[in-house]
């Protein structure tokens, strides 16, 4: 009965819910924009990324512990475009929901150009290739992961970071893969010794000297896990306030990640690539002295132009200044001068979850509103039910009936206007129509409980005062 | 016509706004079944506020109300929420009918609240509506009706769950001359009629005329009986 009267006072009275449907309506739009586009648009991302980075290519020293002076080894990453670049890093949820499932590919490896150019560098003593190829892992044929298969040579010190890992004799039975032990609760690793399978795409060599990878056509291999590993990289450093001594930051990589032995890893790249050379994704340069990062990396501007370059300690700064936040880079609060330590795993700054959240707490004051427009008539109307014999809880129910019903309404028309580019670009991802259903169905029912939380919630409070007192008081207010 | 069937006990109510004004004080009163009965009295006297202790539709600082026996201090907020929606009819001054509701939708609430069957409450409802003489005017919305109108629909409204009392606070008070000859007549039939018992507050003699029992108020005293 109360049920329905709540009903009837929303079809009845439109005109008074309208301002808190619409409202509803905007911040279901803008949390869907917010759940698709933040993660779906790959190319937006990508820029958004880019413009955090500042570059195409970073420069950052690796191995170094404590002062930066004493290391001698850089790594050159370049960005790209592509799925299989930092950006999964960066947004492995893209990956997960199909938004940034990969069709062709582009991937431009380094050359031994690249290689020549840069040991004309005086200071460069040694440019190697690190050997990297992208594709998934499955675990029982259900869960897809992007990854980045990695080839690490067995001097590398690097398998000094393995954790967990199988006996030898249990290897023989299968490829033996490393993963990267991150901590996320959502997607735990599979346990040591057991198997899973690598799907790689197929690779080919453009004409223009560019890698094709094509994920319409994979290749799978079965894997053994063989160990976890927790690698700690991304040191930052830098000179203390003081200035007498060095202050770093260790970060520990959450990418996921696989370690192939060399053979294993050339073997692979047979698979997925039998017409072409292995090619490097990115490049280790052995310099003489880390102090000289920012010459190198002004004279690797010099040779190359078309690029962007940006070195690390640099991107800190950079980060610094635009509020921006990273995974792996967190620095202790001293150096943050004046500001507020930050968080350790962070996603850049995305604004538009923070614009939904503001929306729909409008949305709520628009709800409290609604039941408050005419306050004096909806009082009067709620100690008129009372003086019929409305209990406390009938007129909660009246009241919870309408909220829902706003909420029902309001974000579902927000999500039919905002979500069918989710599934446009879904489908130019060859997401198959079951996920795309599974997707809408979640992030609906996401829509759907956040609106429902902040219309109730809203919604209920007033009535929820004007429910506890007695009909005079309501009646006379 | 002999049987008690609302009596007040010691009944008390006192608002303090700096000073404590005694609204209702040591009110002892005994209503009658089938009767009708007039609360009169000086502006200020109390005459609301014991009618609205009547009706539950507020506490008493002491004393008790007991309607068919039933005493209201033993009742919690929800059995007394019950209580008017069973037994009690109210009628305001200023009618208080819910605007988006239809004549026909404002009289049925009452018995939705009591989970009668749709159908039987509509029928009812437009007995009730042709009782006061506005079966014409079912699907009209309260502001598409008169003053005198809208009262004869919250009065509709009051009788659709039988109630054992139906207490009126100024019925008539907020309606021209004419349109209140009608409305009282009204009072009259239901009361002569079917034996309705009425508790009414009013400044209106002609509705004093036909009392069975005249309660006169003084300052929350009942001066008179
Ligand atoms: N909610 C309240 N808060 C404070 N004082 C109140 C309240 N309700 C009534 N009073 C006071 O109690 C006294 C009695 O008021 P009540 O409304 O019962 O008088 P009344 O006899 O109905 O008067 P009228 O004929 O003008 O309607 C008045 O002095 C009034 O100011
Ligand atoms: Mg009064």
């Amino acid at each position: 009965m109360f049920f329905r009267l709540g009903f009837i006072n929303i079809t009845r009275q439109l005109g008074r819910s309208s301002l808190a449907l619409i409202s509803l309506v905007l911040a279901a739009i803008s949390l869907t924009n917010s759940l698709s586009i933040s993660l779906g648009y790959p190319a937006q991302a990508f820029a958004n990324y880019r413009d955090y980075l500042g570059g195409d290519i970073i420069v950052y020293p690796i191995n170094i512990m404590g002062n930066p002076a004493t290391s001698e080894r850089l790594e050159l990453q370049r960005l790209q475009p592509d799925p299989f670049s930092t950006l999964t890093t960066l947004y492995p949820h893209l990956v997960r929901e199909g938004f940034l499932a990969p069709t062709n590919s582009v991937l431009r490896p380094f050359s031994n150009t690249d290689q020549q150019l840069l040991l004309q560098h005086e200071q460069i003593k040694k440019v190697s290739f690190l050997y990297r190829m992208s594709g998934w892992r499955q675990i029982l044929g259900t869960e897809r992961l992007a990854l980045s298969l990695r080839s690490v040579p067995l001097d590398s010190g690097l398998w000094q970071y393995v954790e967990e890992e199988l006996s030898t004799q249990a290897l023989e039975d299968g490829l033996p893969v490393w993963l990267n032990s991150h901590q996320d609760p959502q997607r735990p690793l599979p346990p040591v010794g057991s198997e899973i399978h690598l799907i790689l795409p197929r690779i080919w060599l453009a004409p223009d000297g560019s890698l094709q990878y094509d994920t319409g056509q994979t290749v799978t291999q079965r894997a053994i896990v063989a160990g976890h590993y927790a690698l700690p990289t991304r040191i930052i450093s830098w000179p203390s306030p003081a200035g007498d001594t060095f202050l770093s930051e260790q970060g520990y990589f959450d990418q996921d990640e696989v370690w192939l032995r060399p053979q294993d890893w050339d073997y692979l790249w047979q698979l997925a690539a039998p017409d072409c050379p292995p090619a490097a994704g990115s490049l280790g340069l052995q310099v003489q002295d880390m102090s000289i990062l920012e010459s190198v990396v002004s004279e690797l501007q010099m040779i190359h132009p078309q690029w962007t370059i940006v070195s690390v300690p640099n991107l800190v700064k950079q980060i610094e200044a635009g509020s921006l936040l990273d995974s792996f880079r967190i620095a202790p609060a001293e150096y943050w001068t004046g500001r507020q330590p930050r968080a350790q795993h962070a996603f850049p700054l995305d604004i538009s979850r923070t614009l939904s959240t503001f929306i729909y707490l409008i949305a709520g004051l628009l709800m409290a509103a609604r039941m408050l427009t005419g306050a004096a008539a909806r009082k009067k109307e709620i100690g008129i039910l009372k003086a019929l014999g409305a209990r406390r809880r009938d007129i909660l129910l009246m009241a919870l009936t309408e909220a829902v019903v706003l909420c029902v309404i309001g974000s579902t028309i927000g999500f039919i206007i905002s979500y069918p580019t989710a599934i446009f670009q879904q489908l130019t991802n060859n997401l198959p129509w079951s996920q795309i259903g599974q997707l809408m169905l979640k992030n609906y029912s996401l829509i759907l409980a956040e609106t429902l939380v902040v219309g109730v919630l809203f919604g209920l409070l007033p009535a929820w005062r004007l429910s506890k007192m007695t009909v005079n008081e309501v009646l006379r207010a | 016509m002999s049987q008690v069937i609302m009596e007040t006990i010691n009944l008390n109510k006192a608002f303090s706004l700096g000073e404590t004004i005694y609204a209702v004080n040591n009110v002892n009163i005994q209503i009658m079944a089938g009767s009708m009965n007039v609360i009169v009295g000086p502006s200020g006297s109390g005459k609301s506020t014991l009618l609205s202790l009547l009706g539950g539709l507020d506490r008493p600082m002491s004393g008790d109300i007991l309607l068919q026996g039933q005493s209201y201090r033993e009742l919690n907020e929800d059995q007394l929420a019950l209580l008017r929606r069973h037994k009690l009819g109210y009628v305001f001054q200023f009618f208080n009918l819910i605007p988006h509701l239809t004549a026909l939708e404002n009289v049925m609430l009452p018995m939705q609240f009591t989970n009668t069957p749709n159908k039987i409450a509509k029928q009812r409802g437009l007995e009730l509506l042709e009782r006061v003489g506005l079966e014409k005017r079912s699907h009209h919305l309260p502001l598409q009706l008169s003053g005198g109108e809208q009262q004869r629909v919250a009065i509709a409204r009051a009788l659709a769950n039988r109630p054992a009392i139906i207490l009126a606070d100024e019925p008539t008070g907020n309606l021209d001359t004419k349109t209140r000859d009608g409305i009282v007549a009204l009072f009259q039939e239901l009361n002569q009629q079917e034996g309705q018992t009425f508790v009414m507050v009013t400044h209106d003699p002609s509705l004093s005329k036909f009392a069975d029992q005249v309660i006169t108020m003084r300052d929350g005293v009942v001066v008179y009986q």
